[in-house]
């Protein structure tokens, strides 16, 4: 048996262990590419825990990302969601006004429907790890042009999850939140108010916290409390991407009647 | 003069006698657990599955890296696996033709030099960077036994990523 017959390559990565060492050195946007390489890397990718760990899917403990001193070592953000979610990963004293063309997939049909795709992987990520447990989404309703304590009114519900928060839960909370909020402020005051929403998460075991504000969510001044509503009522049946995602249909019905 | 000018002799498994410092070739976990068992003998020490032309370029590799501290479980850790930085040496070492490249690597791992597998492994994961499946697939000629469907499930599944 003469080993040189077959190309080096072709003998290192038919070894799982050497191809395994070569994956855990990959970012997670190449391990999502890998997976389709065949089957075997499929596998592999699927059962090692350090590559779903890599990948957001499965949760890092505490524990692990301690230094050599005992400090806890601050999260890591998940770079693929950081991209895409802008408004979701905002630093801490930066309030980001997030509007519709801040996501850049919203507009292309394409990519919308690959990102509104139900088994769509981020979905089932992790937006840090170690992961966040319990997420609060305050919504911030800015009544008045002008910002003023009676002008504010909040309601916190929360998100937890004991294996750590997925994007897809967060995602579809926080769009129902604004659009409850948004069509419930819109009842409650004249003129229609602009509704706004914030999402703040904190994990204080790693000293990671965020709030991020949707700003540009915002109902046209000259539009009574009811228009609103039925508007919200009757999104689903208005268009293809409504009926897969309302809060995403809220939103681009908002961006189009600017 | 000291015991580390020492010279010993690796037989390649194309039968090439090489004399090399026993410092440089201890930096193989392998010859050095051989060299411990057998004792200096001053026999040629056959390497069974590396031959002249990788042993050699292997062994430049050691006498570059014959300081380094030696690896400790540290070293081990995911976090420094993450990084994809080689450092200059190295990475000039590495731009040899793709079969010498894992050559290198399975006599790395033969001989048990963990951080020259390291090395080879993050110059091969910086080869897929970037790289779409079909062109990882013809880089390295590996052959997809997926149905289509089964592919495109995956594809739909991970389609949101790839930012066009």
């Amino acid at each position: 048996m003469n080993p040189n017959h077959t190309r080096a390559d072709a003998r290192v990565l038919a070894i799982d262990e050497l191809l395994l060492e070569v994956l855990k050195r990959l970012d997670p946007l190449s391990l999502l590419r890998c997976q389709r390489i065949n089957r075997r890397w499929k596998a592999i990718i699927d059962t090692e825990l350090s590559l779903q760990q890599t990948l957001f899917f499965k949760p890092q403990l505490i524990s692990s990302t301690k230094d050599s001193q005992g400090r806890k070592s601050p999260g890591r953000l998940n770079p693929l969601l950081f991209k895409a979610f802008p408004g979701w990963f905002n630093s801490p004293g930066h309030v980001l006004f997030v509007a519709p063309e801040s996501f850049s997939w919203i507009k292309d049909d394409v990519r919308r429907d690959a990102y509104l795709c139900p088994e769509a992987s981020w979905r089932r990520m992790l937006f840090c790890q170690p992961p966040i447990r319990t997420v609060r989404i305050d919504t911030i309703s800015y009544v008045r042009p002008t910002l003023d304590s009676s002008g504010l009114s909040r309601f916190d519900p929360e998100l937890s999850d004991e294996d750590g928060i997925q994007m897809g839960p967060l995602y579809d909370s926080t769009w129902m939140q604004a659009v409850h909020h948004a069509r419930r402020t819109s009842r409650d005051h004249h003129p229609a108010p602009r509704p706004g929403f914030s999402i703040w998460w904190c994990g204080e075991e790693i000293g990671i916290q965020r709030v991020c504000e949707f700003y540009e969510l915002r109902w046209d001044h000259g539009h009574d409390a009811e228009d609103f509503d039925n508007t919200c009522h009757s999104l689903p049946k208005r268009s293809r991407i409504a009926e897969k995602d309302p809060f995403l249909g809220v939103l681009l019905l908002l961006y189009e009647r600017r | 003069m000291s015991a580390t000018s020492q010279t010993i002799i690796l037989n390649s498994s194309d039968g090439v006698d090489i004399p090399v410092d026993k410092e440089v070739a201890t930096r193989s976990v392998l010859i050095r657990n051989l060299l411990e068992d057998l004792g200096d003998t001053g026999e040629p020490i056959p390497i069974l599955n590396v031959n002249e032309a990788v042993l050699k370029k292997v062994l430049e590799w050691c006498e570059q890296h014959k300081k380094d501290p030696p690896a400790t479980n540290e070293d081990d850790s995911d976090s420094r696996k993450k990084t994809t930085d080689i450092d200059e040496w190295d990475q000039k070492f590495m731009q040899v033709d793709q079969e010498m490249l894992f050559e290198i690597i399975l006599a790395a791992n033969y001989l048990d030099i963990k951080a020259l597998l390291d090395v080879g492994c993050k110059t091969v994961a910086n080869m897929i960077k970037g790289k779409s499946p079909e062109e990882i697939r013809k880089t390295f000629n590996i052959q997809n036994d997926f149905t289509p469907d089964e592919e495109d499930q995956i594809r739909r599944e991970n389609e949101w990523a790839e930012d066009r």
